[in-house]
């Protein structure tokens, strides 16, 4: 039970953060707003988060890190995904995609049934 | 690309330190970001760094993160990276013990209390019992010692020829060396002193491997030529010489001798007996001198090894019919005997108290940490989503602990050395035997640190083991600070309360006993005014003294003198009776007489000619002393008799054997009879004995650690007119002042002959030193006592007032379904009680099992006393009831609404 608690929680987060980078290298505070636009919520309790996930998935190499230069100017760490970090992508995203959208269904209907 | 992208490329590996600043900076440019944009959303800039601050979150605890999996590599640690590990976790503890200094001073002043009491009294104990002696490879200097099996004396005095015997005939040994004890008068300054000598061989000095502080040693021809020459130790060189070198080389009067100084020898070096001077043995050609042996074993020799071989010479030797030396056997023992065998009862009670306050102290820490721990799941529990492994967690648990520990043992320790400073500037040392030295000192510091490892063990393990193991989804739905999985937490807390109870009850009922003691001391009757009664011993030294007839000569010269002292109303003999003397039917020991060499002298005490009850004599405690009075010794006591007659001048040499006997003794072979006309006597061929009277009892004083005897003695005692008295000393009774008696007295010994030195006390001073004795440990004991019971109280209510806080929405559903208070007091009380009352049955149950270590230092009250049982157990019993209510009460104020709201 805690196990998968974990990689749930775990791997919703590299998932999005793998999204994120599909499009182009990032720094963290560019995947930050990236994923609050992309779900439209504020997703973290606590921004900071993100860093520990990010520092993970380059340590499994799904991304890559380099130093470089900001929009504003300023020296910035960049993430950009990796050959790996795709194919981990591709092969993981379909099944949340169906997992989401089963919890979403069950969700609704759960809530037809009590009238709301 | 930058240095570090090559650096990466090449896949070098980046210093701590980078990786470090690496995180820094990324972290530092995301909340930048952030404020920027926040203030362009119109904040003010410090609102906006707040916020942006605020948005982030924990920023310790995610650089931490960062840092773990860059470094660490996850799971599979190497030992550094473990030590990585611990060194940014303890970065972490400091500043997390920083935001809470409350609970970090509550816990770091209980750890250095428990940690200095056991520190100090360890390093008393130590020194006084098990530190090795001052001498180059002490533990290998052993004693040979001589003990009568019939009388089961032990001496370490050997007859000349004996002490040869054992020098040339035991292998064990690498070097034996003889020697005797003496004492020189010499005057000193303007007062006269009696100077320990000791007279020593030539091969005393390599024994102990002396390297003189100043001039040299006395050679073996000096030795064997019994020269004038004389080495002084350190102490009296700077006493009397001033640390003159000069001394070295210059003839000194000591007595009625012009001695060269030839050496000084080196600091602290008082062997034998705190000798003050060391002279030549000289040649012994006589064989009627005892002298003393000790031994250093060979490397490897074992002390079981050299008393087989002792007891093989021993042997030979009673064959040989050397003098005196049946029913004697020879063996190891310690160069100092008061060391270990007296003071061990006491070391132990005292150690076993400091312990017991550390591990009150432990268990209190302990609690707090596991409150502390328990407030900080939502923290641990983040932590496990993000990937730390249970061990990381635990181990990240158990620094907190760690660091207190370690801090508080240097500062315990560091406290310790300096109460120990204080108390020996305060108690008078100058009596302390010169082997006796306190510091610091390697070992305690390996105690210290094994405390301190058990501290971090017996606190870090506990808090962490209930720490790490919760319930993720609980903690993380409910923030962790409410909830009923705490319930684990409070158990466990509850459990510690307990063992604190236990050990608080122990502490209390041993200082309730010790005060016990201590009461029924201070109004012991011991049947005579013992405070008024001077006791004048002289110590006669075998050259001029060297029989009983030539003590005597100078005991009764004493007699006649003191008598005449101003104030003096009685005075009396006391010695101690020859029973070998008496064993056999001569009472004066003839060649044919002499008992073969096998046979053991027959001693044991038999009461009307009836050897079949023999031996009885050992169920008497305390055993039957056998004392040589003069006619006047009762009086002198104020002791009545009670049947028949005293002993007087119809007992005179040569007549009838006539014994008085105490009540005790009388009640304990003739019961219910009356004992006059019974006779006693020593060994079946022993001269029989004339019961002639009964006198009162009196109870004996005995000082040091095997304390006062509650029993009355059953004591004989035979006129000194009719039998040799042994070790004689004069009794002194007077009005007034007994100071002035003593020193009147000793005056007196000093002008009938200035060589024998003497010692005064009153017959009550035994009494005095158990008093003091007595009163020193109970205070201590008390003090440990009081703040094991502090430290309790403290704890339970801590628990108790946690417990309530944990459960106010439960309450306050109960109060809101119309829970009377008396329910809800009930409630709360009910689960905190019953460890209380386990602890105290536990406690009950130890200090029963630890009564018979009590028993030696207690005087009029069993160590197993129902009614200090039963008034410590109600009297905690109350306190730890008060220390439940007073919180519990605390939940009866709680509001419904606010407790229900409160999640």
């Amino acid at each position: 039970m805690h196990e998968a608690e974990l990689n749930i929680l775990r791997e919703s987060l590299d998932l999005l953060i793998l999204k994120s980078l599909t499009s182009g290298p990032k720094h963290g505070y560019a995947v930050a707003e990236w994923i609050e636009r992309a779900t439209n919520t504020v997703l973290f309790v606590d921004e900071g988060t993100l860093y520990p996930a990010l520092h993970r998935l380059a340590r499994r190499k799904l991304v890559e890190t380099d130093w470089g230069v900001s929009e504003n100017n300023r020296r910035a760490k960049y993430y950009a995904i990796t050959p790996a970090g795709r194919a981990r992508f591709r092969a993981q995203s379909p099944a949340w995609q169906r997992c989401a959208e089963g919890i979403a269904i069950a969700l609704r209907e759960g809530s037809a049934v009590l009238g709301r | 690309m930058s240095i570090r992208g090559i650096k990466r490329v090449l896949r070098l590996r980046l210093t701590r330190r980078q990786i470090e600043d690496e995180i820094d900076e990324e972290l530092a440019y995301h909340i930048a970001r952030r404020r920027d944009q926040l203030q362009t959303a119109g904040l003010s800039s410090a609102d906006a760094m707040a916020a942006a601050a605020q948005r982030f979150g924990n920023i310790d605890e995610f650089r931490q993160q960062c840092l773990d999996e860059d470094i660490t590599h996850g799971r599979n640690e190497s030992m550094t990276q473990l030590i990585d590990r611990i060194r940014s976790d303890t970065r972490l503890a400091i500043r997390s013990l920083e935001r809470s200094p409350g609970f970090t001073a509550v816990a770091l002043t209980t750890l250095i209390v428990g940690i200095t009491a056991v520190t100090t009294i360890a390093s008393f104990v130590y020194s006084y019992t098990l530190r090795p002696l001052p001498y180059p490879d002490a533990d290998r200097i052993v004693a040979i010692t001589q003990r009568q099996s019939a009388t089961r004396a032990a001496s370490k005095d050997l007859p000349i020829d004996a002490a040869r015997a054992v020098v040339s005939g035991t292998a064990a040994f690498d070097r034996t060396t003889i020697f005797r004890m003496v004492y020189v008068r010499a005057v000193i300054g303007d007062r006269g002193e009696s100077l320990p000598t000791a007279l020593i061989d030539s091969s005393f000095e390599p024994l102990f491997g002396l390297r003189p502080e100043l001039g040299r040693t006395i050679t073996p021809d000096e030795i064997i030529a019994n020269a004038p020459v004389v080495a002084i130790s350190d102490a009296l060189w700077r006493s009397t010489f001033g640390m003159d070198s000069s001394v070295v080389g210059r003839r000194v009067r000591f007595g009625d001798e012009l001695l060269t100084v030839v050496g000084v020898m080196p600091r602290g070096f008082r062997f034998p007996n705190e000798s003050h001077l060391w002279r030549p043995l000289g040649r012994i050609d006589s064989s009627d001198i005892d002298v003393a042996v000790i031994g250093r074993l060979r490397r490897g020799a074992t002390r079981e090894a050299a008393g087989h071989q002792l007891a093989a010479v021993g042997q030979r030797l009673a064959h040989d019919d050397v003098r005196d030396f049946s029913g004697v056997a020879l063996s190891v023992g310690d160069l100092i005997d008061r060391r270990i065998g007296g003071a061990a009862p006491l070391a132990f009670v005292f150690v076993g108290a400091a312990a017991f306050v550390l591990l009150i102290a432990c268990s209190n820490v302990a609690n707090l940490l596991l409150v502390r721990a328990a407030e900080r799941r939502a923290q641990m529990a983040v932590r496990s989503a993000l990937g730390a492994s249970r061990m990381q967690l635990r181990i990240q648990a158990l620094v907190e602990p760690a660091l207190l520990s370690i801090v508080a043992g240097a500062l315990g320790a560091a406290l310790s050395f300096a109460t120990i400073r204080i108390l020996l500037h305060v108690v008078p040392t100058a009596n302390f035997p010169s082997w006796l030295t306190f510091g610091i000192d390697g070992r305690m510091l390996l105690v210290v640190v094994i405390m301190v490892t058990v501290v971090v063990l017996a606190v870090g393990l506990t808090p962490s083991r209930e720490g790490t193991r919760f319930d993720l989804v609980g903690a993380l739905k409910s923030g962790g600070d409410h909830g009923s999985a705490n319930t684990r937490v409070g158990r466990a807390a509850r459990r510690g309360i307990a063992i604190q109870l236990a050990l608080s009850v122990v502490l209390f009922i041993g200082a309730a006993l010790l005060t016990q003691t201590y009461r029924k001391l201070s109004s012991v009757d011991v049947g005579y005014p013992a405070a008024e009664i001077v006791e004048l011993r002289p110590y006669f030294d075998q050259q001029h003294y060297p029989n009983d007839t030539t003590q005597r000569e100078f005991a009764n010269a004493l007699l006649e003198h003191a008598r005449a002292l101003p104030g003096v109303r009685q005075v009396s003999l006391l010695g101690i009776v020859d029973r070998l003397a008496l064993a056999t039917t001569d009472l004066r020991p003839s060649p044919d007489t002499r008992r073969s060499a096998s046979e053991q002298p027959d001693l044991r005490l038999i009461v009307d000619g009836d050897s079949s009850r023999a031996g009885m004599r050992t169920s008497i405690r305390p055993a039957p002393r056998y004392l040589a009075i003069s006619d006047s010794y009762f009086e002198t006591l104020g002791l009545r008799i009670v049947h028949g007659r005293s002993l007087s001048a119809m007992d005179a040499a040569g007549s009838q054997l006539a014994v008085v006997v105490s009540q005790r003794f009388a009640d304990t072979y003739w019961p219910r009879q009356n004992a006059l006309g019974h006779s006693v006597q020593f060994g079946s061929r022993g001269t029989r004995l004339l019961v002639v009277g009964v006198v009162e009892n009196v109870r004996d004083l005995q000082s040091g650690s095997r304390g006062v005897q509650a029993d009355p003695r059953a004591d004989v005692y035979l006129s000194a007119r009719q039998v040799a008295a042994r070790n004689p000393s004069v009794l002194i009774r007077g009005q007034g002042d007994v100071t002035s008696l003593q020193a009147g007295s000793q005056a007196i010994a000093r002008r009938i002959d200035p060589n024998v030195v003497t010692t005064t006390y009153t017959l009550a001073r035994p009494l005095e030193v158990q008093l003091m004795v007595t009163r020193l440990f109970g205070a201590l004991v008390g003090v440990f006592a009081v703040s094991g019971l502090l430290l309790s109280v403290i704890g339970i209510y801590g628990v108790v007032a946690y417990g309530i806080t944990q459960r106010t929405r439960e309450i306050g559903i109960r109060v809101a379904l119309g829970g009377t208070s008396a329910d809800i007091l009930a409630l709360i009380l009910r689960q905190s009680l019953r460890f209380v009352g386990i602890g105290l049955v536990v406690g009950v149950a130890i200090s029963l099992a630890m009564s018979r270590g009590l028993r030696a230092i207690l005087f009029g009250v069993s160590a197993t006393d129902p009614f200090t049982y039963v008034v410590s157990c109600v009297l905690f019993g109350a306190i730890a009831w008060i220390a439940c209510y007073v919180p519990a009460r605390r939940a009866l104020r709680v509001d419904p609404l606010v407790a229900l709201r409160a999640d």
